[in-house]
């Protein structure tokens, strides 16, 4: 723009120019706001399709085409793809009058849409300890039972492969494993097996209980049945060839002792009773000899197999660092593992082969997937991470955090796909179609808690969601620049003069640019590092946000009633008034009469001298001054107050140790205080003489002069340290940090917003105390505020 | 009668005598941290165990080669003073010009440009002094250390410091460049200086004095943080600066090297020996805001 485009005045043609323009900018404002507030409807979002009161959903699953169900802990409910109830079959009942069987609730499901079967795990009622497995199928669009097998044990997890299935459940110390027909589960258990830990010794591999491991995944592959938990992975053969001895020992051990029972009750003789711990010590030893073990420990069921017998093929255990959530996928051959940390780790099987043989407990060692980054775990939580095998996607969910993770495993190797806000503590997610369906259970909330949700996600809208998020943006932008500018224009059209004004400013601001683009980064630092987070911690106390909880939920008070109900807040509150009133006391008085006593000194060579001397213990930087105070002379062995002390009584006073007298103790540091006298003795000296001079004529002594002209005089030096002093001594933390910590009794709050911050990282709480702390010091820092402009304009 | 005339009533000999001895109480008193700090550092562990006010009996040069040598080496297990001694120096330095340039920059605008919004940016600048320090840490923590990732960098330090401690420097600089005389101002931009011209030749050597104070000022400080380095790096020992060393030895080294601990004060205090030095070679007497410890 020309010099001269500014400096024209306004013609017709430039009013006409606003006119369009003004109208233009208008119809730029009306569309954006539109589009706007269409694309905040549309956004997407989860859509809640049920919601239970007091039952909750267990599973999510498809089985079929077009159809999807999901149960509770007492119905199997079927719907098609618009989410329509289909069918509702109440498997309880069923049971009761079908089979005559007593169930609990239902624990999960296993279903995949090449079966012909569903398979549904219940709980036995009254007895969480024993369950129920269900066949359930198709029987002409409606759902059936086709069979049922008992189980012992809690459920846990279970897998239908290879026309067998598998029920990982847990009735004692053990996880064990219980396999059936799948075309006839009613004859009950084919084979059962126990998950061991061992491990090899010279000539036997020893086998314990694999206790404390929650299972990860279950897989059938390549004709072995693998069991990934949190502390690694399992490997066993699928007739449990080398891990059933617990089933088989009892087995065997009770017929061997029944007959050796009756063989030493018929030879008993007169008098005599049966020894029954010799003959259990007996027919261990006899069912050890028949099953070829070398050793049973029936207390704690560890058996000891010989070297020779043992197949490591059908039996393995390894060992994985904290494992958290995992799946195999079938077309990469490989399990990827989510574990404590935010990595992917994926472990190709093959590995195994290249195992040292007859090792057992070898440790995995597994890839970090690249380029892969989870969200930060918080130290308390977990993630959970479940699979597709039909889209081969994976979704990690998080309990304390609301972010759904999703990966896509169907290439070489796993590739993040996008990540979506959510919900908390999700209990299962599935993707069937287009749509991800998933459950979570209403804990924090305050509509209903206890209420168990059901939510679905369009996953294309979701994968699309960063492309509304722009658009909406760009929308919301020029919204409001085309309001400005509409307005601007449409002042320039309709006011006189108005032009001018623009065209004035805009002259100005362009002439001034390069004050504006030196004060850039001085603004950038001001807004990020000053304002932010001065209002976002205002914001974060009203919420709960911590590194073991980054929920960021709306707390509502909830922190600043936490501080309230503290015991420790009076205490605290307490110390801070203390310190204050005393470091106001000590920062005025003394060092006021300190200066008069310098300024009326007639010894100016002393008085230079002692100006001098006292530069030296500033010398010291403040932490130091507080350790030495701490060491030297609080010391109550050997320090300067202990002597002290010691010349008048026997039994001198223990410092800095007892709750009640520490934090008075503590106000002794800086005695004499002699603090910032300088400020007053350069405000004393230039007081005129004349006053002086007038004031000696009246004949006023000297206490009388000090308080009637010299403090008066230099009352703004006086508001000065006031201010600060009260700024300063609030926001004080070396002082007690340094000197006892907090403890005996000194806690202030500074100290703790910063234990908050730095041991516990409750940012929610930290926020509040530093809020409460920003309302307490408002009208220092408004005071002080307000002097500092008039001192800079003056 | 002259005599008694000329007399002012404080300097009766009684009074003398009473506010000479107060003071001498006082500088006494103020310099015992100090002394023992001194004698301390002369005396071997045992030594000050027994008696912290005697001299050594064991040989002070021994003594203090080895207390010095500890403190400023470290052995294997403890740390020096040497390395955060060059880190926390080269972090004031940083601090200290950052803090001067930025702040010099905009007292120069303020104080001699007109332009649009001049208030309003002022107020802006100005009303960041509502805030205290302790406000913005829950946030600026987790901002600087998981945000921004730059919990092990110095800059996770500075940056915040700087948008504070601009302010400051804004307020001070703006009076003193404001006493500037016009005229030098004025003849320049006849001649056709530029903005930076004047601000490189012009404002900055004539107001050389305070940006030296100031310049002190902001590396004394940044020396003597202790809060704001300990809410960053207390966890990350290859980042400690000298005031949390102090803090960290002065609890580790209590059990066998008191000596070194009292060492250790005296090395620290070294720096603000010379920036003290500095500041009192241009501004003794007391005269505006001095006397604060620099």
């Amino acid at each position: 723009m020309k010099q001269g485009w500014f400096n024209a005045p306004p013609t017709e043609k430039s009013k006409k120019m606003s006119k369009i323009a003004s109208i233009v900018c208008m119809a730029i404002f009306a569309c954006s706001l539109i589009l706007s507030i269409v694309l905040g409807v549309i956004y997407p979002r989860a859509d809640r399709i049920r919601e239970t009161d007091n039952t909750r959903f267990t599973s999510v699953f498809y089985a079929e085409t077009d159809e999807w169900f999901y149960t509770t802990e007492q119905r199997v409910v079927r719907l098609d793809a618009d989410n329509d109830v289909l069918e509702e079959y109440p498997l309880n009942e069923k049971a009761a009058s079908e089979f005559g069987v007593q169930v609990g609730q239902i624990k999960d499901t296993y279903a995949t849409p090449d079966d012909e079967y569903m398979w549904v795990a219940t709980s036995q009622k009254d007895d969480e300890n024993k369950g129920y497995v269900f066949k359930l199928q198709d029987v002409d669009g409606k759902l059936s039972i086709a069979g049922v097998a008992a189980f012992n044990g809690m459920y846990k997890k279970m897998l239908a492969a290879e026309g067998y299935l598998y029920v990982f459940s847990k009735p004692d110390a053990f996880t064990i494993v219980t396999k059936y027909d799948v075309k006839n589960i009613e004859q009950g258990p084919i084979a059962q097996g126990a998950l061991y830990k061992g491990w090899t010794e010279r000539n036997s591999v020893k086998l314990e209980k694999a206790s404390e491991l929650i299972i990860l995944s279950v897989d059938v592959i390549d004709g072995y049945l693998y069991v990934l938990h949190t502390g690694g992975l399992i490997k066993m053969s699928t007739d449990f060839a080398c891990n059933d001895y617990k089933f088989t020992y009892w087995e065997t051990q009770n017929r061997i002792y029944e007959s050796l029972y009756a063989e030493a009750q018929a030879n008993l003789a007169e008098g005599e009773t049966l020894d029954e711990k010799a003959l259990k010590k007996e027919a261990n030893k006899w069912t050890c000899k028949a099953l070829g073990l070398v050793s049973y420990a029936e207390s704690s069921d560890t058996a000891e197999v010989p070297l020779k017998d043992f197949d490591f093929n059908s039996y393995n255990y390894y060992i994985g660092d904290k494992f958290s959530g995992g799946a195999y996928v079938k077309e990469q051959g490989k399990y990827y593992i989510i574990a404590s940390d935010t990595k992917l780790y994926s472990y190709d099987l093959a590995y195994l082969d290249d195992m040292p043989p007859e090792v057992m407990n070898i440790y995995l060692e597994c890839d970090v997937v690249e380029g892969v980054e989870l969200f930060a775990k918080p130290m308390t939580g977990y993630a959970a991470l479940f699979y597709s095998p039909y889209s081969r996607k994976a979704f990690v969910v998080y309990d304390a955090l609301s972010e759904i993770s999703c990966l896509d495993f169907s290439g070489e190797t796993a590739r993040m796909e996008f990540t979506l806000e959510a919900e908390f503590d999700i209990n299962r997610i599935v993707q069937i179609g287009d749509n991800l369906y998933y459950f979570y259970f209403n804990r924090f909330q305050t509509e209903r808690a206890g209420q168990s949700i059901l939510s679905v996600v369009n996953l294309q809208k979701q994968l699309d969601a960063p492309m509304y998020t722009a658009v909406l943006v760009i929308s919301i932008i020029l919204c409001v620049v085309s309001g400005i500018l509409s307005l601007i224009f449409f002042l320039c059209w309709r006011r006189e003069g108005y032009i001018q004004k623009v065209k004035l400013l805009l002259k100005r601001l362009v002439k001034n640019k390069w004050v504006y683009v030196s004060m850039i980064p001085s603004v950038i630092l001001l807004f990020l590092f000053c304002y932010y987070p001065a209002i976002e911690s205002i914001r974060l106390s009203f919420f709960e946000y911590s590194t073991a909880k980054p929920t960021m939920r709306w707390n509502n008070f909830e922190n600043y009633k936490l501080i309230f109900t503290n015991s420790y807040t009076g205490e605290m509150f307490g110390n801070m008034f203390l310190f204050l009133v005393a470091d106001i006391i000590t920062s005025l008085a003394p060092p006021l009469v300190f200066a008069f006593m310098l300024t009326v000194m007639r010894n100016k060579g002393y008085s230079r001298l002692v100006r001098t001397l006292l530069f030296i213990p500033g010398v010291i930087p403040g932490i130091a001054g507080m350790l030495i105070w701490r060491e030297g002379i609080f010391s109550n062995s050997g320090g300067v107050l202990h002597l002290l002390c010691s010349l008048f009584t026997d039994e001198p006073h223990l410092f800095l140790t007892s709750p009640t007298t520490t934090r008075f103790e503590m106000l002794l540091i800086g005695f004499p205080y002699v603090g910032a006298y300088l400020i007053f003795y350069g405000g004393m000296m230039n007081i005129a003489d004349s006053y002086y001079e007038a004031a000696e004529l009246e004949g006023i002594g000297i206490w009388k002069r000090f308080f009637a002209i010299d403090i008066p005089l230099v009352l703004p030096q006086i508001k000065y340290i006031f201010i600060t002093t009260f700024i300063h001594s609030v926001q004080n933390f070396a002082r007690v940090d340094s000197v006892t910590g907090g403890l005996q009794g000194t806690m202030t709050p500074i100290q703790m917003i910063y234990d908050l911050i730095n041991e516990s990282g409750a940012y929610g709480e930290a926020s509040a105390y530093a809020t409460l702390m920003f309302v307490f010091l408002f009208f220092a820092t408004a005071l002080n505020l307000r002097k500092q402009k008039h001192d800079s304009e003056v | 009668m002259k005599n008694s005339k000329l007399r002012k009533s404080y300097e009766k000999p009684a009074f003398q005598v009473f506010i000479t001895i107060w003071t001498t109480f006082c500088v006494l008193f103020l310099l015992i941290p100090l002394t023992i700090t001194i004698i301390n550092s002369f005396k071997s562990h045992d030594e000050i165990m027994t008696s912290i006010f005697a001299w050594t009996k064991t040989g002070a040069g021994k003594n203090f080669v080895e207390n010095y040598k500890m403190a400023l080496l470290g052995t294997d297990i403890k740390i020096g003073l040497y390395k955060p001694f060059l880190r926390t120096i080269l972090l004031c330095i940083i601090g200290a010009i950052g803090n001067v340039a930025l702040g010099s920059v905009l007292a120069y605008q303020f104080t001699y440009k007109e332009f649009p919004f001049k208030e309003g940016l002022f107020m802006m600048f100005i009303a960041v002094m509502l805030l205290p320090g302790i406000m913005g840490m829950p946030t600026l923590v987790p901002l600087i250390k998981i945000k921004l990732n730059l919990g092990n960098s110095m800059f996770g330090y500075l940056l915040p410091t700087y948008a504070g401690g601009q302010v400051t420097t804004l307020f001070l600089f703006r009076t003193f460049f404001g006493q500037q005389p016009k005229s030098v101002y004025e003849s320049a931009q006849i001649e056709g200086a530029n903005d930076l011209f004047i601000y490189m030749r012009i404002t900055l050597p004539l107001a050389f004095a305070i940006i030296l104070y100031q310049a002190v000022n902001a590396f004394s400080s940044v020396y003597n943080d202790y809060l704001w380095p300990s809410l960053l790096w207390m966890a990350n020992q290859d980042m400690h600066t000298v005031t949390l060393v102090l803090r960290s030895n002065s609890d580790t080294w209590k059990v066998d090297s008191y000596g070194a601990i009292y060492a250790m004060y005296i090395l620290s205090s070294i720096p603000l020996i010379f920036t003290s030095a500095i500041s009192m070679k241009y501004f003794s007497g007391g005269d505006f805001a001095s006397g604060m410890k620099l």
